[in-house]
């Protein structure tokens, strides 16, 4: 089993951009369904494209990943919501790498404490942002949606990774 | 894997029982408002939900017992409140001089100030009033045929006495029982702070002369501008004079008068000081700001305050008021 | 070779674990609990209202009425003793969404506008009783 470096970096670049594109079409769209949710609330989709990529490809890609999509939410969104964006992207995405390489964690529990990362992130810079430590008012609300939504992209995430995983494996051996 | 469940367990518990047990401990506040004693009465108390009800009902039974024997003859006197209400008045009355009689339930009767149709009765009419009034009795009993109380200066201050000896027996921490003229202020409020009280601008009532600060009392007020009809461009007061059959004729615009609580009959005390000291004006003022078991605070008709040493009171600025001396 | 090194990594990992519903559950009844203790029973008088931690105006909530934000596109609603961000330019409408809040200690925060507004109890000043 040769591997060719050029076909590697080749399908490298293009899961990657994949992987970015579906992070950001995953957060568009879930700046319009937060529309109808509860103040604050949010399932946390893109989440899945980063801990997908983070599995399937390697953890710097999602580190770049994170990064990216804060970008676009910066473009697309404004200050506010692209250092909000940043503040909880990273963090959670650093709990997922350590949860990833250092334990057997199931697929919900790392999305689970990567959905509470997230939120407590977003709370921080909003306390920054605010100059008010009050913003922790949202926290126990959050706390509750997050970890059910994190228990849902979760299951999503176990079902999904793995087929992306076999599927990207499968291509290879061709 | 039991072992972590365990160990998963015990928190969890915990936290569920910690919350639980909070939710039953909290003494909650709780408030009540309602008509009684001829004006609105409100009850805050942090206690049991049931407490407010008792409280609720005691003052609404003494009110109704007081509003039927409106004027009542001395010796058929029924019910418990009224005639206990009216030995400790005839004491007080006593003690406390300054005019105070609760025999003109005539003359109160006459004059109906608290009635809707208020009006000035004829000199005939007043003098058969004031030949009514008894004085110089020791108890209800010595009383002849025909005496009719007029409880009006002591019936709130004693069901302020009674909602005391409520609470005292109750679990209630800190109560505010406020019956129009006289209030208790009981217990101690959760935050260790002293009660705040509002004294109405006698030449403004809608606004605050000025605030008392203080720990558990019994608290009366008495003023010519809460209650008072006009006949002929005059106005008329609702406290009558035992000596002339008219309104008192007064130089103190309002009284309010503080007696600690732990005083016995605190409240009818300073329910029947206020009228007292109201009744006589600045003349007979140092007589009773000399008294120990109480404090005043005391405004004329030219914007002096007298305040007893000893009170802790703020006078608002821009009330027109300043202190005296 | 990256993907057969993040296989690796993947590899044996369960969906969901008995212990997962655990730690979930454990999550939920803190994060509620704590959601229940800071609803604060004790009604507020006031609304303190900042911008990046600087308090800039303070209502009261003892009398309705609508109160524009100064320098902001914004406007508070004091209503039967709440208060809510009745208007707001922001583009997420969180501070909106949260609705009207009456209780000591509870707060809106408005992230684009860098708006708090947090409900306080001046009990120092607070009249317990008017004498009539």
């Amino acid at each position: 089993m040769k591997i060719d470096p050029f076909d590697s970096k080749a399908r490298y670049v293009a899961v990657t951009g994949i992987m970015l594109a579906l992070a950001a079409a995953l957060t568009a769209f879930e700046s319009m369904v937060s529309a109808f949710l509860p103040a604050g609330v949010r399932i946390g989709l893109a989440n899945i494209a980063v801990f997908a990529a983070a599995v399937c490809i390697n953890l710097p890609t999602a580190f770049i990943i994170t990064l990216l999509k804060s970008v676009f939410v910066l473009m697309t969104r404004g200050v506010t919501a692209g250092i909000m964006s940043a503040s909880g992207g990273l963090l959670s995405f650093g709990i997922t790498a350590l949860l990833l390489s250092k334990t057997r964690c199931s697929y919900v529990m790392i999305s689970v404490i990567s959905a509470i990362v997230h939120i407590l992130g977003q709370l921080g810079a909003a306390a920054l942002l605010t100059g008010s430590v009050y913003t922790l008012y949202y926290a126990p609300l959050l706390l509750v949606t997050g970890t059910v939504s994190g228990f849902f992209t979760g299951i999503v995430s176990g079902k999904v990774i793995p087929l992306l995983e076999k599927s990207l494996a499968a291509h290879k051996r061709d | 894997m039991s072992m972590y469940k365990f160990k998963c367990l015990k928190p969890v518990c915990a936290v569920s029982a910690a919350v639980l047990l909070l939710c039953s401990c909290a003494t909650e506040k709780s408030s009540a408002e309602f008509y009684a004693f001829d004006t609105y009465c409100g009850i805050t108390l942090y206690g049991k939900e049931k407490e407010l009800s008792s409280m609720k009902e005691l003052m609404e039974d003494m009110s109704s017992e007081f509003q039927n024997a409106y004027g009542a003859d001395a010796n058929t006197l029924t019910g418990e409140y009224i005639s206990d209400c009216a030995e400790r008045s005839l004491l007080l009355s006593k003690e406390i001089g300054g005019g105070l009689n609760i025999t003109c339930g005539a003359l109160t009767e006459l004059w109906g100030i608290s009635t809707d149709t208020p009006s000035v009765p004829s000199q005939e009419d007043i003098d058969k009033a004031l030949g009514t009034l008894r004085g110089g009795f020791d108890s209800l009993s010595e009383l002849p045929n025909g005496t009719r109380l007029d409880l009006g200066a002591s019936a709130k201050g004693y069901a302020c006495d009674k909602a005391a000896e409520l609470l005292s027996v109750s679990d209630t921490s800190c109560a505010v029982v406020s019956l129009g003229s006289s209030t208790l202020l009981y217990g101690e409020k959760s935050d260790g702070s002293s009660f705040k009280a509002a004294v109405k601008n006698p030449d403004k009532p809608s606004e605050y002369l000025g605030m008392i600060e203080t720990s558990a009392a019994f608290i009366s007020t008495s003023g010519g501008y809460e209650r008072y009809f006009e006949q002929d461009g005059v106005k008329y007061g609702h406290i009558l004079s035992a000596e002339t059959g008219y309104p008192v004729e007064t130089d103190l615009t309002s009284v309010t008068v503080i007696v600690p609580y732990g005083t016995e009959n605190g409240g009818i005390l300073s329910d029947m000081l206020a009228t007292a000291v109201y009744s006589e004006g600045t003349a007979e003022l140092e007589r009773y700001m000399d008294r120990e078991d109480c404090f005043i605070i005391a405004a004329d008709e030219n914007q002096r305050v007298y305040v007893s040493r000893g009170v802790d009171f703020t006078l608002y600025e821009n009330t027109g008021f300043s202190f005296s001396e | 070779m990256k993907t057969q090194a993040s296989a690796s990594r993947n590899n044996g990992r369960k969906l969901l674990s008995a212990r997962d519903i655990l730690f979930l559950a454990a999550v939920i009844v803190i994060a509620l609990a704590a959601y229940f203790l800071m609803q604060g029973k004790e009604r507020g008088t006031a609304a303190v209202v900042s911008f990046e931690g600087e308090a800039v105006a303070e209502i009261p909530l003892d009398r309705d009425g609508v109160y524009p934000l100064e320098g902001f596109d914004m406007e508070l609603t004091v209503k039967n003793g709440e208060i809510c961000v009745s208007r707001s330019d922001c583009p997420d409408k969180i501070c909106e969404k949260t609705g009207f809040i009456s209780g000591t200690g509870q707060s809106i925060v408005c992230l684009p506008n860098r708006i708090s507004v947090r409900i306080i109890s001046n009990t120092e000043n607070e009249i317990d009783v008017v004498l009539n």
